[in-house]
């Protein structure tokens, strides 16, 4: 039987399929392959969708304001995933900060150099050019990944666009939406849903859920990722493990009461 | 001894006459935002009380004879150049000033003087004094007003033609120091709001900057003004470009008759390039900036300027920017012909040619460059950006960023900190949202806090860190930063202003 990550690797074409363990544990080597970091499909767009603020009496302030895309988690995927080329980041909401971002991988020199080097950011007037800088640069194949930030909605035509051009060109296309579109039509590859949640460790701390993959709807994953900064070396990176009670990534093949007795 | 020579300004300040027919008033006007405004204006006018960068209704109430003309920044280069070309008999190097003349914010922005390197040659003439004379007499013959200066350096030069008492200025290096020292600090060839930031405190002249310490002024101003200071001082080199004229590079493909075949319209285009590629590489030269005419019939000439990050010679790649322009071009009643013209080039240093196909950073360079030429001649140089943070302690100093819009587009390396990165959120807020807190104790993190729109309790607290800001002399802020966990586990990054005991949300990790 396959493991349901790897299956949904395979569905999705994900670029490290051949890290994932065969076997089922909950050894580290599992757990890693579990971080969804190392494993968002190229040739595809994912989107994430963070909360937005609550109500407040001025829907209008809410929906201009209120809302601030999952920029930690993107910039961290964006330092693994861009693998040295270029990141465009599209919409001036999700221009990572230059400290924050010199962190991600302070140590690793190659990282540090491709993270703040290598960022361009582009700031569109209307949805014509946030979809064309988007299209511009999937067909660009020095670009590594794109992320783009919107709070207007898309139709389902401009959907398709954004999804063919990432599919032909097998680029890799990250949206940051707000939580009130998750329940539009979707044409992405992946939707994932990212929450924060209270933590007693004293640093910033998310839900991370794919709630819809297109190829495969059954397998649905949570994951814990909390940002770290070492103070003695000045780095943060992204920490990832599966979430409490996911027993997903832990039960074994075939479990039975009667194995067990 | 090294010196260089000032001249500025045009035209006589006296009423003009041609063959006795008395000239009305004249007023350039320039457009910005859709308001036209005073750009530049005769003597005349500015005797009936028009202002530089005043409204353009408000100018001709004051002066209702006057004639308008608009501003024509391309008749106004070609002339200067024509008069650079002309200079070049007092000194073969002679540079239209690179400076630019900022009225209202900077809407304003011209090349409105020669620089001249008269270094060694002004013994020809019998010294400074007469070559300046000399200059000016000619200018005078040609139908300019002028204002000269000689100094050790350009930037003494440019603040005594502009801003000195006397019409004509000769100084030498012991004098240096004296003559700048009551001048204007404007003179210092300042962007409008450092001057702005330096009036704001008393300091108007540039004796009142020298003795404030240099450490002072580069945490609040940056390195620009020290440099600035330095070169009008002659304590930093400053070099001239010299001006030169290069035949403009131009092809041209006429059709039988009119055309709307879009088919045929590119491959007359395509086959252009390749013609203006092979001049260009014969030249050893890149263009920088490309024009592309399609002559109507009926129809004034289309025309459209592309830039380029780089100087460019691969037909390749110049047909990839151009051919998306050429699809948006209005084609009218037909096109009849067309005309290519590298509008500016520069030199291409040699390169190596690769010895391996695998040499993939340069193919990631070359196929950044086109994506960002396709991006900024579609939709303009101001929407791509780069990193420029500044390597500051202060929060906001670090997220700037600049247009890609010009040669720098090729390094995109920004400063490094020297130090390694301090824990900051991953979204920084352009401007800091102001929070009504509720503490249980003064000068304590808060325990609840009200944020848009919503009131949140504190959970977790860690801090403070102090930070000191400066944006100006005169305002200084005291702010103690804290990262604080909301209820719904978001974290902020807040400070409390101590001067004015106010909480403002700066940043989030998102």
């Amino acid at each position: 039987m396959n493991h349901p990550l790897q299956s949904l690797m395979a569905d999705l074409n994900l670029r490290r399929a051949d890290d994932i363990h065969t076997e089922r544990s909950t050894s580290a080597a599992t757990i890693h392959a579990a971080d969804p970091l190392v494993w968002i499909a190229g040739g595809g767009v994912h989107e994430f969708f963070s909360p937005d603020a609550p109500s407040t009496p001025d829907a209008s302030v809410a929906r201009s304001v209120g809302w601030d895309p999952p920029l930690t988690f993107l910039a961290a995927l964006a330092s693994k995933t861009a693998a040295g080329r270029y990141v465009l980041w599209v919409g001036r909401r999700c221009w990572p900060a230059w400290y924050f971002w010199q962190a991600v991988g302070w140590g690793d020199d190659h990282n540090n150099l491709s993270c703040t080097a290598k960022s361009i950011y582009f700031d569109p007037l209307s949805q014509e050019q946030w979809l064309d800088g988007i299209i511009q640069a999937a067909r660009c194949p020095a670009v590594g990944l794109i992320v783009a930030s919107t709070t207007d909605d898309i139709s389902l035509a401009v959907g398709r666009r954004l999804q063919l051009a990432a599919e032909v060109r097998r680029a890799c296309i990250c949206l940051a939406r707000p939580m009130r579109q998750s329940t539009a039509h979707c044409w992405a590859v992946a939707r994932w849903h990212i929450r924060p949640q209270p933590s007693a460790s004293g640093q910033p701390q998310w839900n991370i859920q794919l709630a819809t993959a297109k190829t495969n709807a059954r397998s649905i994953n949570q994951w814990t990722a909390s940002w770290n900064y070492e103070v003695a070396h000045g780095a943060g990176y992204m920490r990832i493990s599966p979430a409490m009670g996911d027993r997903t990534c832990a039960a074994p093949d075939a479990y039975s009461p009667a194995q067990a007795g | 001894m090294r010196r260089q020579t000032r001249t500025a300004r045009r035209k006589p300040g006296k009423r003009l006459t041609v063959q006795g027919l008395r000239l009305p008033p004249l007023i350039i006007s320039a457009e910005v935002s859709q308001c036209q405004y005073v750009a530049r204006c005769c003597p005349l006018a500015a005797a009936s009380g028009v202002l530089l960068a005043m409204n353009l209704a408000e100018a001709a109430a004051l002066c209702p004879q006057a004639q308008v003309h608009p501003w024509q920044p391309d008749v106004y280069q070609s002339v200067m150049a024509k008069l650079a070309q002309w200079a070049g008999r007092f000194s073969p190097r002679v540079m239209i000033d690179p400076t630019p003349h900022e009225v209202d914010g900077g809407f304003l922005s011209a090349l409105h003087g020669l620089l001249i390197d008269a270094s060694g040659t002004e013994h020809l003439y019998g010294g400074c004094r007469v070559l300046l004379g000399r200059i000016q007499q000619a200018l005078r013959e040609l139908g300019f007003y002028s204002r000269l200066a000689a100094a050790p350096s350009i930037g003494s030069a440019w603040a005594l033609a502009h801003y000195g008492a006397e019409p004509i200025a000769s100084i030498d290096a012991a004098q240096l120091s004296q003559s700048l020292a009551h001048l204007p600090i404007a003179a210092l060839r300042l962007p409008h709001d450092i001057i702005q930031n330096l009036s704001a405190v008393g300091v108007v002249q540039i004796q009142h900057l020298i003795h404030i310490p240099r450490v002072s002024l580069l945490e609040r101003f940056g390195s620009h003004l020290l440099r600035r200071m330095d070169q009008s001082l002659g304590q930093v080199y400053e070099d001239i470009e010299a001006f030169t004229i290069r035949p403009v590079l131009s092809v041209t493909q006429p059709f039988d008759g009119p055309t709307t075949q879009l088919e045929a319209i590119f491959a007359a285009t395509e086959q252009l390039v390749h013609q203006l590629s092979e001049q260009l590489i014969r030249q050893q030269r890149g263009v920088d900036e490309l024009e592309v005419v399609l002559t109507r019939p009926y129809h004034a000439p289309n025309r459209k300027k592309l830039s380029f990050g780089c100087h460019i010679h691969d037909p390749r790649r110049i047909w990839a920017v151009l051919r998306p322009c050429l699809e948006r071009m209005h084609l009218g009643g037909g096109v009849e012909a067309v005309t290519l013209t590298a509008v500016r080039t520069a030199l291409v240093a040699p390169q190596q040619t690769q010895i391996s196909q695998m040499h993939s950073s340069s193919d990631d360079t070359d196929n950044i460059r086109e994506f960002l030429d396709g991006l900024i001649n579609h939709w303009g140089g101001q929407r791509l950006r780069m990193s420029a943070p500044e390597v500051s302690h202060i929060p906001e100093c670090t997220g700037r960023t600049k247009p890609i819009s010009n040669s720098a587009q090729c390094d995109f390396t920004p400063p490094l900190a020297p130090w390694p990165p301090l824990d900051r959120p991953s979204i920084l807020l352009d401007q800091p949202e102001p929070t009504p807190c509720v503490a249980l104790q003064p000068d304590c993190p808060p325990h609840r806090l009200n944020w848009r729109g919503g009131n949140y309790a504190v959970i977790s607290r860690v801090g403070p860190e102090r930070i000191v800001t400066y944006r100006t002399l005169a305002h200084q802020q005291t702010r103690d930063y804290f990262k604080l966990q909301l209820e719904d586990g978001r974290w902020l990054w807040v400070y409390h202003a101590l001067e004015d005991n106010r909480w403002f949300v700066h940043g989030l990790w998102g």
